[in-house]
C-alpha cells in the first residue's frame, strides 16, 4: 500500500472520529438543558399545586371578588398546559416560549390577587394563608434559581452549537435549531410578586 | 472480602489482562496486515493463486509495505481504544445518557421514584460515599440497573423502569447494594480498560462491513476493484470478528467473577439474601428478563446487574452467571422456581419513604419550637469559645470547640451502637464494605433529620442555602458579614433561606452535620457551570469570613469538592496515573497528615505519643510531630493530593494508622471522626459515617452541637 493511501485513511478516521465526538457533544448538552428543565418542571409543579389551596382559603374571605380568583384559576391551568408541553420536549423553542408567556399570565393573576387581599386584613392575617404564601414566595426563589440554570445550559449549548466546524454538520445531526431561553413574560411582575408584604 | 484486597486484585488481573488483550490485539493486527497485503497483491498482480498453491507466499511479502499497513491497522485500534475511553471516562452521566437515562430530580415526590432516591441515599450515606445521581431508563420494561463512572465523587446509578416498578424496597435495595459494590470495589475503571480496548478490535470488524456495503453496492469502477473492496472487506470482517469474540470471552469470565463478588457485597451491605434473590427471581420470572432494547445496551454490557444484552457464544461470553447460580447461591434452599407475583407497593418496610412527602406539609409546622431552638442556641453560641490566639489568615483552626465524647456516655436512640476503639477500628477494616448496621444508622440518621433540612437538602437552591447555613458563624458580627455578602452576590432570597435553615441546622447533633453535606450533593451538582462558580466563590468567603479556616469549615469543603468534582478539578492525577506510589514515597505528605491527626488530642505528650504510633505503623523514618505552624491548609491540601497517589493498599495503611493515632486515648471525638472522613473523600476510599453517642436531635439542641459554630 501506498503511503498516501494510509494517509488519507489516517486522515479520514481522524475526520470521522471528530464528528462523532461532536455529534456526542451535542447530545450531551442537549441533555444538561434537558436535566436542568426537569428541576424548573419540579419547582413550577409545586407552584401549580400550591395555588389551588391559595383560592380556596381565599375564597372564604373574598365572596365579591370571583373574578380575580377565576381570573387566577383559568392562568393557572394555561400554566399546567404550558408546563407539560414544555416538559414533553424542552428543545421545542415554541413550547418554551408558550410556557413563558403562560407563567407570565399566571404570575400576573397571582400579582393582581395579592393586590386585593391588600384590602382584606383578615384574610392577610389568617395563618394558612401566611404560610400559602410563604411557601410560594419560595418556590418562586427556586424557579427563577433553576431557570437561571437553565438558561446557562440552554446558552451553552447554543454557542456550542453556533461555532465553527459545529454549524456546518449540527443540521444533520438533527440540531438544526437553537434552544430558546425560559423568559417569563413581563419578568418585572415575577420579582416583585414575592415581595407583596404580609 | 476485602475492600483494599479487592481493588488490588483487581488491579492484578487488569495487568493480566492487558497482557492477554495486549497479545491478542497485536496477533490481530499481524493477522489483519498480512491479510491486506494478501489481497492487495492478489488482485493488484503480484501474486497470484499459483504463489498461494506454491507456498512461497511468505517470501513475497514486502516487509517494508507490511509495517506501514501494520502502523496504520495498528492505530486503528488505539485510536478506536482510545476514544472509547475517553469517551467512557467523561464520566457516569455520559454513560448514563448514553443509553436513554432520564436524571431524577432529587427533590421528586412521586411514590416509586422518592423509594428509589431514598433506597439510593440511604446505601451511599451507609457506605460514606457521595450520593450519586439517579437515572431512569424510562423506556426498558426488563427489570435491570447499572452504575458508571470512574470515582465515587461521578458515579452514577441507573435503573430500569422496569426495576422501579417491579421489586420490593427489599428487593431494590439488594440490587442498589449491588451496584453500590461496583462502585466500592473499582469495577467500572477496570471495565472501562477492557471495553475501551475491545472497542478497537471491534473497529476492524465494522471498517470491514462498510467496504463490504461499499463493494457490494459501488455501480461504477471496475469490477475487479470492486470485488477487491469485498473481499477485503470480508477478511477484516472475520478477523474483527475472531478478534473480538477473544477480547469478548476475557472480558467476560472477568465480569462475571465481579457479579459473584457483588451479589455477595450486596448481601453484607443489607444482611438481606432474601432482596437480592428475590430481585433475581423475579428478573427470572419476567418474560424479558432483565434484557434492554436501546441501541446501545452493548456497550455497558458488564455494567448491569442482570444479564442486559444476549450474547452470542451463551454462556461462555456471558457477563454475568446464569440467574439460577446466582440465586443459588444467595440462597441454598432455592426450589428452582421463579416467583411470578410482583410484590404489592406499598409494605411495611416503605414507611420511611412516606415520612414526609410534601415539603408543604413539612413547612406548615409551627414554627415556634425551632425559634424557641434558635434562641436557646444563639445564647450558647454567644458564650461559646472563641478563638484563643491570633492564628494566621490561612492556617487551619484546630480548635474544636467540642468535648471529646468517651465511648460509655449514652447512645443514640436504643438501634445506634455506642462508639468504642474497636468500632473506629472496625469502621477502618471496613472501609468500603458498610454492612447492615451502617444501613440501619444511615436510615435512622435521615428520618430523624429535621423535615425542613431534608426537603432543602434535595433541591439546588435549598441545598445551596444548607451549606452556607452549616458555615454561618456563632459571631452575630461576622455572621451579618456572611449574610450581607450572600445578599449581594448570590440570588435573591438566597441569603434569607439561609437564615430560616440556620436555627433548624443549629438544633441539629453534629453527627449529622457531614450527612448533611453528602445528602446535598446531588442537588449540588445540578448547578450550571456559572451557578457552580458563584457557590465555590460564595463558599470560600464564608469560610474566610473570620479570618481562619475552622477545622469543621475545612472537613466540610474537602467533602464538597471530592464529591461534587467528579473528575474535572485542575491537578487530579489521570486515572491511568494514580494508584502506584507507597507511603515511604510521599513521606513528608503522610507525616503532615498524621501530625493533623494526632494534633487533636488534647495533650500535648499524647499528641507527641499518637504522631509517632503512626509513624511507626507506616514504617517511615522516626520524625518528630511537626510544629502547629506548619498546618496550614494550603498545604495540607497539597500534601493530600499527592497522597491521592497511593496504592489502595497504601491508602488503607494511611487512614489505619490515622485511626490507631486517634485511638491512642480510647477516646474518640465528633471532630476526629470528620477529619477522618474527609481524609478518606479526598483519597477515594469512602468510610461509613459512625453513630456518635451525642444526643439525637429532636431530643436536645444541647450545647456541643452549638457549640462547634464557634
Amino acid at each position: 500500500m501506498e503511503i498516501s493511501t494510509a494517509v488519507i485513511l489516517t486522515i479520514a478516521l481522524v475526520a470521522i472520529f471528530y464528528l462523532i465526538a461532536i455529534y456526542n457533544r451535542l447530545v450531551a448538552l442537549r441533555n444538561r438543558f434537558r436535566n436542568a428543565f426537569a428541576q424548573i418542571e419540579v419547582q413550577l409543579k409545586r407552584r401549580h399545586d400550591l395555588i389551588p389551596n391559595l383560592v380556596e382559603v381565599a375564597k372564604r374571605y373574598l365572596a365579591h371578588e370571583r373574578d380575580t380568583l377565576e381570573a387566577v384559576t383559568v392562568a393557572r391551568q394555561g400554566a399546567v398546559a404550558g408546563l407539560s408541553r414544555a416538559a414533553a420536549n424542552p428543545a421545542d423553542p415554541s413550547a418554551i416560549t408558550g410556557l413563558g408567556r403562560a407563567e407570565g399570565v399566571l404570575t400576573g393573576a397571582l400579582g393582581r390577587l395579592n393586590i386585593v387581599v391588600e384590602a382584606y386584613p383578615d384574610l392577610k392575617a389568617d395563618a394558612n394563608m401566611r404560610q400559602l404564601h410563604e411557601e410560594l414566595t419560595s418556590t418562586e426563589n427556586k424557579v427563577a434559581f433553576a431557570r437561571q440554570s437553565f438558561n446557562d445550559e440552554v446558552m451553552t449549548y447554543n454557542s456550542y452549537r453556533q461555532s465553527f466546524p459545529q454549524r456546518l454538520v449540527a443540521g444533520l445531526f438533527g440540531h438544526g435549531e437553537d434552544a430558546r431561553w425560559l423568559e417569563f413574560e413581563d419578568s418585572a411582575a415575577i420579582q416583585q410578586a414575592p415581595k407583596v408584604s404580609f | 472480602m476485602d475492600f483494599f484486597g479487592a481493588q488490588d486484585a483487581a488491579r492484578r488481573q487488569t495487568a493480566w489482562l492487558v497482557i492477554l488483550f495486549a497479545l491478542a490485539a497485536i496477533g490481530l493486527v499481524v493477522i489483519t496486515s498480512l491479510f491486506i497485503l494478501f489481497v492487495f497483491g492478489l488482485f493488484g498482480g503480484t501474486l497470484s493463486v499459483s504463489h498461494l498453491q506454491e507456498g512461497g507466499l511468505l517470501g513475497r511479502i514486502d516487509w517494508a509495505a507490511f509495517a506501514g499497513v501494520a502502523l496504520v491497522v495498528a492505530l486503528i485500534v488505539a485510536g478506536g481504544s482510545l476514544y472509547k475511553i475517553m469517551v467512557l471516562s467523561r464520566g457516569g452521566a455520559a454513560v448514563a445518557e448514553a443509553l436513554g437515562g432520564r436524571l431524577l430530580a432529587p427533590d421528586s415526590e412521586d411514590p416509586e421514584t422518592r423509594r428509589v432516591l431514598n433506597v439510593v441515599e440511604e446505601m451511599a450515606l451507609a457506605s460514606g460515599t457521595p450520593v450519586p445521581n439517579v437515572y431512569l431508563l424510562e423506556g426498558e420494561g426488563g427489570i435491570n440497573a447499572f452504575a458508571a463512572g470512574l470515582t465515587p465523587g461521578d458515579a452514577v446509578i441507573g435503573l430500569t423502569r422496569g426495576a422501579v416498578a417491579g421489586l420490593s424496597r427489599d428487593q431494590l435495595q439488594g440490587v442498589v447494594a449491588h451496584e453500590f459494590s461496583h462502585i466500592l470495589n473499582g469495577d467500572m475503571r477496570l471495565n472501562l480498560r477492557l471495553a475501551g480496548l475491545l472497542h478497537g478490535i471491534l473497529l476492524i470488524g465494522l471498517i470491514g462491513r462498510v467496504l463490504v456495503q461499499a463493494g457490494g453496492r459501488g455501480g461504477g469502477g471496475k469490477s475487479r476493484d470492486r470485488a477487491a473492496f469485498a473481499a477485503l472487506g470480508l477478511g477484516l470482517m472475520v478477523t474483527g470478528f475472531a478478534g473480538t469474540v477473544f477480547a469478548n470471552l476475557i472480558k467476560a469470565s472477568v465480569s462475571r467473577q465481579r457479579e459473584f463478588l457483588a451479589d455477595a457485597a450486596a448481601v453484607q451491605f443489607t444482611r438481606n439474601p432474601q432482596g437480592i434473590a428475590g430481585a433475581l427471581k423475579r428478573i427470572g420470572a419476567t418474560s424479558v428478563h432483565g434484557l434492554l432494547s436501546h441501541p446501545r445496551a452493548p456497550e455497558m454490557s458488564h455494567a448491569y446487574f442482570a444479564t442486559g444484552v444476549r450474547t452470542f457464544l451463551g454462556r461462555l461470553s456471558a457477563t454475568h452467571p446464569p440467574l439460577e447460580t446466582r440465586i443459588r447461591r444467595l440462597d441454598p434452599r432455592w426450589d428452582g422456581r421463579f416467583e411470578a407475583a410482583a410484590p404489592t407497593f406499598s409494605e411495611p418496610a416503605t414507611g420511611a419513604d412516606w415520612a414526609a412527602t410534601s415539603p408543604v406539609a413539612a413547612t406548615a409546622q409551627p414554627s415556634t419550637t425551632e425559634e424557641g431552638e434558635h434562641d436557646h442556641a444563639s445564647v450558647t453560641v454567644a458564650g461559646g469559645p472563641r478563638g484563643t490566639a491570633a492564628v494566621a489568615a490561612d492556617s487551619l483552626d484546630l480548635e474544636t470547640g467540642e468535648q471529646p465524647a468517651t465511648p460509655d456516655a449514652g447512645g443514640l436512640g436504643a438501634a445506634a451502637p455506642e462508639v468504642t476503639p474497636e468500632r473506629v477500628q472496625e469502621a477502618i477494616d471496613q472501609i468500603g464494605q458498610p454492612d447492615e448496621t451502617h444501613l440501619r444508622h444511615a436510615q435512622s440518621l435521615i428520618r430523624e433529620l429535621p423535615a425542613t433540612l431534608r426537603w432543602a437538602a434535595r433541591e439546588p437552591y435549598g441545598a445551596q442555602a444548607l451549606v452556607f447555613a452549616l458555615l454561618l458563624d456563632g459571631d452575630e458580627g461576622i455572621r451579618r458579614r456572611q449574610l450581607a455578602h450572600l445578599e449581594t452576590h448570590l440570588e435573591s432570597g438566597l441569603g434569607a433561606e439561609t437564615l430560616r435553615l440556620w436555627p433548624s441546622v443549629l438544633a441539629t447533633a453534629r453527627e449529622f452535620r457531614l450527612p448533611l453535606v453528602d445528602l446535598s450533593l446531588p442537588a449540588l451538582r445540578q448547578l450550571s457551570a456559572p451557578q457552580t462558580e458563584t457557590f465555590g466563590a460564595a463558599l470560600t468567603t464564608l469560610i474566610a469570613a473570620d479570618g481562619r479556616v475552622r477545622l469543621f469549615e475545612w472537613c466540610l469543603s474537602r467533602i464538597l469538592i471530592a464529591g461534587l468534582d467528579g473528575g474535572r478539578g485542575p491537578g487530579r492525577p489521570r486515572a491511568g496515573a494514580k494508584g502506584q506510589v507507597d507511603c515511604q514515597h510521599l513521606a513528608a505528605d503522610c507525616a503532615l497528615i498524621l501530625t493533623l491527626v494526632a494534633r487533636l488530642q488534647e495533650d500535648e505528650a499524647i499528641s507527641d505519643q499518637a504522631f509517632r504510633l503512626g509513624v511507626e505503623r507506616l514504617g517511615l523514618p522516626a520524625g518528630r510531630l511537626l510544629d502547629i505552624t506548619t498546618l496550614d491548609h494550603q498545604r495540607l491540601d497539597a500534601s493530600l493530593r499527592q497522597l491521592r497517589q497511593l496504592k489502595p493498599q497504601a491508602k488503607r495503611d494511611l487512614l489505619q494508622a490515622c485511626a490507631a493515632a486517634i485511638l491512642l486515648d480510647a477516646k474518640v471525638s465528633p471532630a476526629e471522626l470528620e477529619v477522618l472522613r474527609a481524609i478518606g473523600a479526598v483519597l477515594e476510599c469512602p468510610i461509613p459515617p459512625l453513630p456518635l453517642q451525642a444526643p439525637s436531635a429532636s431530643s436536645a439542641p444541647s450545647a456541643p452541637s452549638a457549640e462547634d459554630q464557634s
